[in-house]
């Protein structure tokens, strides 16, 4: 008997919560790519040579059409190109919610950047956290872009800042598939960033600032939900 | 029974005057203010502000394993670096500021010169990772204490499993550094009245809350805040001070005002230890003011003191010295020899 009641207690806790996946996909031009993918294509025999992508999501919510509202606790995640196993992880949603719309960070948010250290994602040891000024880099996009110029043109975006008026960290709202809420599957379309950003102009931004924001934007704009 | 009852009295008895509750790692000095620092989130125990003081003496956490916090950070010179305008890193590289005292960092809300440190727990990144300073990575200094013969089981011992992390590694020389209170002058005596001050000293005392007060408040002798004293900026270091991490305008030439505490012995003074001596200080503030639109304005006009004035402000500055402290084992080079090769 006794068994049987903890075997139900457990079924009942797991089940409340189903295991919604949520994967990040870098893709250009409808293709996804990895880190050994080879170099990419711009127009005018432009190529980019992706180094490293790697940024925080951080403040999950899911939206039900009925007014509910599911955020997701400690919520930060280091998504790195370079290691796949970071590309996708679970959120608990709670199955009464039946969610049309995921909001989310690009970043991390300004309280967190002025609450001292912190562990796991954020861990400074992640090589995404400014050391001669606090504050967490929200996106690192480090790479090489060939044919643009005479010599091949190094690009280093450290993307950050956290005090008003220089506020990096971009927050999306995507509407989700009606009846596909247990595999969220979100794309990066990377072509869409090279192509609003001009190289030539500003190749490496290293420190909160304007340019620091206006490149933020531009990547946020490459989040879309993946067609099912 | 009885015996039980007797050897109970010894054994709690014992056990209470060998704990190390939070209270007696850190309390709070009578009059001041609360702390800045949310202990909540960090609480004191004796593992951790042991580990931390482990941690600041060790050479580890530079490239060479030859710099450590305490290379600038002298505990008898008030946690500062004596002698030394800009302090030197590893392979004698020079860097652009003066070290900082240490002493009292609860109450403080920003760190460095410019405040470019906004908690006390990611302070110590900034020196790790300077090329000119300790030239490391705090993922390599985990690395590092990971491959140690002992520090592996004093973080178990602190923090209970799950390894060396940079959140652990700095969260520990944070409570090592809040436990570095400075509240037993011969001022802070004067002023409980356990103590009495020379005539000279009086005098200076009341000199300087006519004149200093403003920005070197009691009882900490700082407002935490910034303020651009006078001082022309330096053409070869072009360090424009708090302008560097806001970019306003308004903060051009503006520095963290630091502690008079323990004064006597953190010379050289100023952002880039450029004057030498007290009365050199003084002297820059009865007649080196250079004006300027960001001067502060307590020092719109020049400060007036007689040649005797100037020695009796500096002979109360002098009462701000804290022996106890100085010297205090708490906070010197741990006993046993930690293993760190």
């Amino acid at each position: 008997m006794r068994t049987l009641v903890v075997l139900t207690l457990f079924c009942a806790n797991v089940c409340l919560h189903s295991q919604t996946s949520v994967e990040f996909k870098p893709t250009w031009n409808g293709r996804t790519i990895d880190s050994t993918s080879s170099l990419l294509q711009l127009s005018g025999g432009v190529q980019i040579q992706l180094d490293k992508l790697k940024f925080y999501v951080s403040a999950f919510q899911f939206l039900g059409s009925d007014g509910s509202n599911w955020k997701e606790d400690s919520s930060f995640h280091l998504i790195d190109f370079e290691l796949p196993t970071t590309l996708k992880f679970n959120v608990a949603l709670p199955i009464t919610i039946e969610p049309n719309t995921i909001i989310f960070c690009v970043g991390v948010d300004s309280a967190t950047n002025v609450s001292g250290v912190m562990g796991g994602a954020l861990d400074p040891t992640k090589g995404m956290y400014w050391t001669w000024q606090s504050g967490y880099i929200n996106v690192k996009i480090e790479g090489m872009c060939i044919g643009l110029t005479a010599n091949n043109k190094g690009f280093e975006f450290h993307l950050g800042g956290y005090r008003s008026p220089f506020l990096s960290v971009q927050t999306l709202a995507l509407p989700l598939a009606a009846n596909n809420s247990s595999k969220i599957v979100v794309e990066i379309a990377l072509e869409r960033f090279f192509g609003s950003i001009d190289i030539r102009r500003v190749s490496a931004v290293m420190s909160p600032g304007a340019e620091s924001v206006e490149i933020s934007q531009q990547f946020a704009k490459c989040f879309q939900l993946s067609n099912p | 029974m009885k015996r039980l009852f007797f050897f109970s009295v010894i054994a709690v008895t014992l056990a209470s005057a060998l704990s190390f509750t939070s209270d007696q790692l850190f309390t709070i000095p009578r009059g001041w203010s609360l702390p800045s620092y949310d202990f909540s989130k960090n609480q004191l125990t004796r593992e951790k502000v042991e580990l931390g003081r482990a941690l600041f003496y060790d050479p580890i956490l530079s490239r060479t394993n030859i710099v450590s916090c305490a290379s600038c950070h002298l505990q008898y010179t008030a946690f500062t670096h004596v002698d030394h305008a800009l302090s030197h890193g590893v392979d004698d590289r020079i860097g652009t500021r003066n070290s900082p005292a240490l002493m009292n960092l609860a109450w403080q809300k920003d760190f460095m010169w410019d405040g470019a440190v906004n908690h006390l727990d990611v302070q110590a990144l900034a020196p790790i990772h300077n090329s000119v300073e300790m030239d490391e990575t705090i993922d390599n200094v985990v690395k590092k204490l990971t491959a140690t013969n002992n520090y592996p089981q004093l973080f178990e011992e602190a923090f209970g499993g799950g390894g060396i992390t940079g959140e652990r590694t700095l969260k520990s020389l944070s409570q090592f550094l809040l436990t570095l209170v400075s509240s037993t002058s011969k001022y802070d005596s004067v002023s409980l009245g356990t103590s009495s001050s020379t005539e000279k000293e009086k005098n200076g005392y009341s000199l300087f809350k006519s004149h200093c007060n403003a920005c070197h408040a009691e009882p900490l002798f700082t407002t935490g805040d910034f303020a651009n004293n006078g001082l022309p900026i330096d053409t070869v270091l072009r360090d424009a001070g708090r302008w560097t991490v806001t970019h306003n305008s308004a903060d051009s030439m503006l520095f963290k005002i630091p502690t008079l505490r323990n004064v006597e012995f953190s010379y050289p003074y100023m952002h880039d230890g450029r004057l030498k001596s007290l009365k050199e200080v003084v002297q820059h503030y009865t007649s080196g003011i250079q004006h300027s639109n960001t001067l502060s304005n307590v020092l719109r006009s020049p400060i007036a003191l007689t040649s005797n004035e100037q020695v009796d402000l500096i002979a109360f500055l002098l009462t701000l010295t804290d022996r106890q402290f100085l010297f205090d084992k708490r906070f010197s080079f741990p006993r046993r020899e930690t293993e760190g090769k």
